[in-house]
């Protein structure tokens, strides 16, 4: 579903921020990304996403390659970054009508999807309000229902249970497994490493812009728990 | 005493980074220049006005009229152009939670924000008054050299009270607008009410100006009289220090006391403003869908309805033309008397056709909503470059609503000019060719300029709307181009009519639209992705 090869981004003057990343999600998988703060991965998100610019490597998203066929790519992909920034000025209601003309929703569908995850998310009486007057949790909230109502093949998240109560991070949970149930796949990032170790298939470790570990979460983990295995990978590196 | 200075030094750091931008060296040098060139013409055009008010006035034995006059126009002038802004500068900011949680005054915080609003207004006044000086001064006026010197604290005292009225402006609208459901129409709404009060005043000061060799005692005791601010700047320009500490006072006192007073409600009409959260009790019923481009038509008149300041600053020039267009019907004589007045000629409404096609092409080449249109998508971004939809058709839309806003309303006022000066349908039809070919350009144009100086860091929306290097560029561009055609035209009149010369320049413009378009559809594209 998404390939990533060779991928570096650079911002001048030999300053990588990812170097040389190559992973693959497969359909079906919840992939996990995790790393410190400045690691590269909101980076490596971005340009799946085709909101990044980078001339270094491929990635496809189900076989588009998202620099030569970026309209296709993202056709079957929604995007989220973290704490996302929603149009003020528009009502939740309207932010999600919008999103489904973008995407050719007919009336019919987005009416029941919007319908199903409104209420799965607790937001449909909110709807008619301005999201400038939303709290964060509720723009969290109102931004996973606009990349739902796709009904995207590949789900790219970038911290996505930062600011959800924890009714809506269960709801979330159930919606990432019920779309890789489907045939989907999900690839997000998130430093809450419990969460990762339950959730995820596959995980990947970024250190200083380079992949450093990736792999079924139960091989990783081991015998271990995820955050020894993460702070102790973080040391190894640390030393070299 | 240290956190105001920290924060003056925020806020002046914020108004140099919305005009430079934090691209490279050479994009901020560039940006300067630009600055610099804007600055000039405007002196230049100030200059010129100052010098053909001061030969007139000299006719009269009236030069001492002349500070008095300008003063007028200089804080009129500032006014009008900051007045929309000042709302959005002082509750529009994005870094309020920060700055309200610091360990400073609310009078601090309010001081600050209005520092924007009044070296805006000092660019202004400053603009005016210090030409007039020089003029002052070359025409033998007593002060002699030191008019040119006393007009510099003229200028800091006199951008102080349209700064003041600015901010009360912007208190009582948003503290109209927080009190409503449709908080952004009533707070347009109340702006253009506002507009129309003061452009009805301009006209009436302007009404008891004209007649000087008559009326020059009225004048003098309008300036000492009612307007007796103006006649304190004129005063003190010429000489009079006793007239320039009274100015001082009258100005610094109000200001400083005013602000006070408002700043014990500015945290609350803040906290009052955010509050506005989804109180609604939303039901879902039958969604209907649209076009993709449609939906991104829709989201721009969203944004641009829903923002006093980017719906007026962007759309000054419709307002004006509007005006005009409705006073040439409803007020024809009169317009031509005056015509006949300042040109000494007489005029029948055809002759009118070619200032009218100027006046029309300039309003509408200072309408500029592409320009800002980019960088008042701010941290949003993210969202237009994730849709499944080609960069080039994102900045078409962004260009294509600005052909809706300012063409239509312009070809309507063309027809009401067309009734009410009578002219034929070759001349109708050359200028809605040349307006249609004039908005295409500026539109495309705006998107071009949004994108080699986007601005996507702004603290605020009027910040991007009012002092970033595209907004400056895509107006006074706009009015460059079609200052540049009218004169070029002043070169050829012997050799075509207006209506021939309009056809031409529509020819000439459609061809510009096509190679701007290509330009957005292939380099655009580029950059649009690499923002």
């Amino acid at each position: 579903m998404l390939k990533i090869d060779g991928f570096s981004k650079s911002y001048g003057a030999g300053r990588y921020a990812v170097r040389d990343l190559t992973l693959h999600v497969a359909p079906g998988e919840i992939y996990g990304f995790l790393g410190h703060n400045g690691a590269g991965k909101s980076t490596t998100l971005r340009a799946v996403a085709g909101v990044l610019d980078f001339t270094e490597g491929e990635i496809t998203v189900g076989g588009h390659s998202i620099r030569t066929q970026p309209v296709e790519a993202k056709r079957i992909m929604a995007f989220l970054p973290d704490n996302p920034d929603l149009y003020d000025f528009m009502t939740g209601i309207r932010y999600l009508n919008f999103i489904a003309d973008v995407y050719g929703i007919s009336s019919a569908d987005r009416t029941a999807r919007i319908a199903r995850y409104a209420d799965a998310f607790e937001l449909t009486k909110d709807l008619g309000g301005a999201i400038g007057g939303y709290s964060h949790g509720m723009k969290q909230k109102l931004a996973l229902i606009s990349a739902f109502i796709r009904q995207p093949r590949l789900l790219i998240l970038d911290e996505p249970f930062v600011g959800l109560d924890p009714a809506a991070a269960y709801t979330l949970k159930t919606m990432l497994r019920e779309l890789c149930d489907e045939g989907g796949a999900v690839f997000f990032s998130t430093h809450v490493l419990e969460v990762a170790e339950k959730l995820c298939d596959k995980l990947a470790i970024l250190r200083a812009g380079r992949l450093i570990e990736a792999g079924p979460t139960a091989e990783i983990v081991g015998r271990s728990n995820l955050e020894e295995v993460f702070l102790q990978l973080e040391r190894e590196e640390a030393a070299q | 005493m240290k956190a105001f200075a920290a924060l003056v030094k925020l806020s002046l750091l914020e108004m140099l980074n919305a005009i430079a931008g934090r691209g490279s060296r050479r994009q901020a040098a560039s940006a300067g220049a630009a600055l610099g060139l804007v600055a000039f013409l405007c002196l230049m055009l100030s200059f010129t006005y100052s010098a053909s008010l001061a030969m007139g006035l000299k006719l009269f034995g009236a030069l001492d009229l002349l500070p008095g006059m300008m003063s007028v126009l200089s804080v009129l002038m500032a006014f009008l152009l900051t007045v929309f802004a000042a709302g959005g500068m002082l509750f529009g900011g994005k870094d309020n939670d920060i700055i309200l949680s610091l360990p400073v005054s609310d009078y601090a915080v309010l001081l600050c924000r209005v520092l924007a609003v009044y070296l805006e207004n000092l660019f202004i006044t400053a603009l005016v008054l210090l030409p007039m000086a020089l003029v002052y001064c070359f025409n033998g006026g007593p002060a002699g050299a030191a008019a040119v010197a006393l007009a510099v604290p003229v200028s800091i005292l006199g951008a102080l009270p349209p700064t003041l009225l600015g901010v009360l402006v912007g208190f009582a609208v948003t503290w109209l607008s927080s009190r409503v459901r449709h908080s952004s129409l009533f707070a347009s709404l109340g702006y253009l009410i506002f507009l129309m009060l003061i452009l009805v005043g301009s006209f009436r000061m302007g009404d008891l100006f004209q007649g000087v060799g008559d009326m020059r005692q009225d004048i003098d005791a309008t300036l000492h009289g009612p307007l007796f601010l103006f006649g304190l700047m004129g005063d003190a320009c010429t000489g009079n220090l006793v007239s320039l500490v009274l100015l001082a006072l009258v100005c610094i006192l109000p200001f400083l006391a005013v602000t006070a007073l408002l700043c014990r409600s500015y945290r609350r009409l803040l906290s009052r403003m955010n509050a506005r959260a989804a109180r609604s009790k939303f039901r879902m019923v039958e969604q209907r869908g649209g076009a993709p481009v449609t939906a991104l038509l829709k989201k721009e008149a969203t944004r641009y309805f829903g923002s006093s300041i980017y719906l007026f600053n962007t759309s000054f020039g419709l307002v004006m033309l509007a005006v005009g267009a409705v006073a040439a019907c409803v007020r024809r004589d009169a317009l031509l008397a005056l015509f006949e007045q300042e040109f000494g000629l007489a005029v029948t409404p055809a002759d009118c056709y070619g200032v009218a096609a100027a006046a029309v092409c300039l309003m509408l080449a200072t309408v500029s909503t592409s320009s800002v249109s980019i960088s008042l998508e701010g941290r949003c971004l993210w969202l237009l470059k994730s849709l499944p939809l080609p960069g080039k058709t994102v900045l078409y839309v962004k260009a294509w609503f600005n052909v809706l806003v300012g063409w239509p309303l312009t070809a309507v006022c063309i027809l009401l000019l067309q009734w009410s000066l009578g002219f034929t349908a070759l001349q109708t039809a050359a200028l809605l060719f040349a307006s249609a070919g004039l908005s295409g350009t500026v539109s495309l144009a705006g998107v071009a300029i949004n994108l080699l100086f986007p601005k996507l860091d702004a603290p605020n929306d009027t910040m991007v709307v009012k002092q970033s290097m595209a907004a400056f560029l895509g107006i006074f561009g706009g009015m460059g181009l079609a200052g540049v055609g009218i004169l070029l035209y002043m070169a050829l009149a012997s050799l075509l009519t207006v209506e021939v010369y309009l056809l031409v320049c529509g020819i000439a413009l459609a061809a510009v639209c096509l190679l701007l378009a290509q330009w957005l559809a292939t380099a655009g594209e580029r950059r649009f992705a690499a923002l």
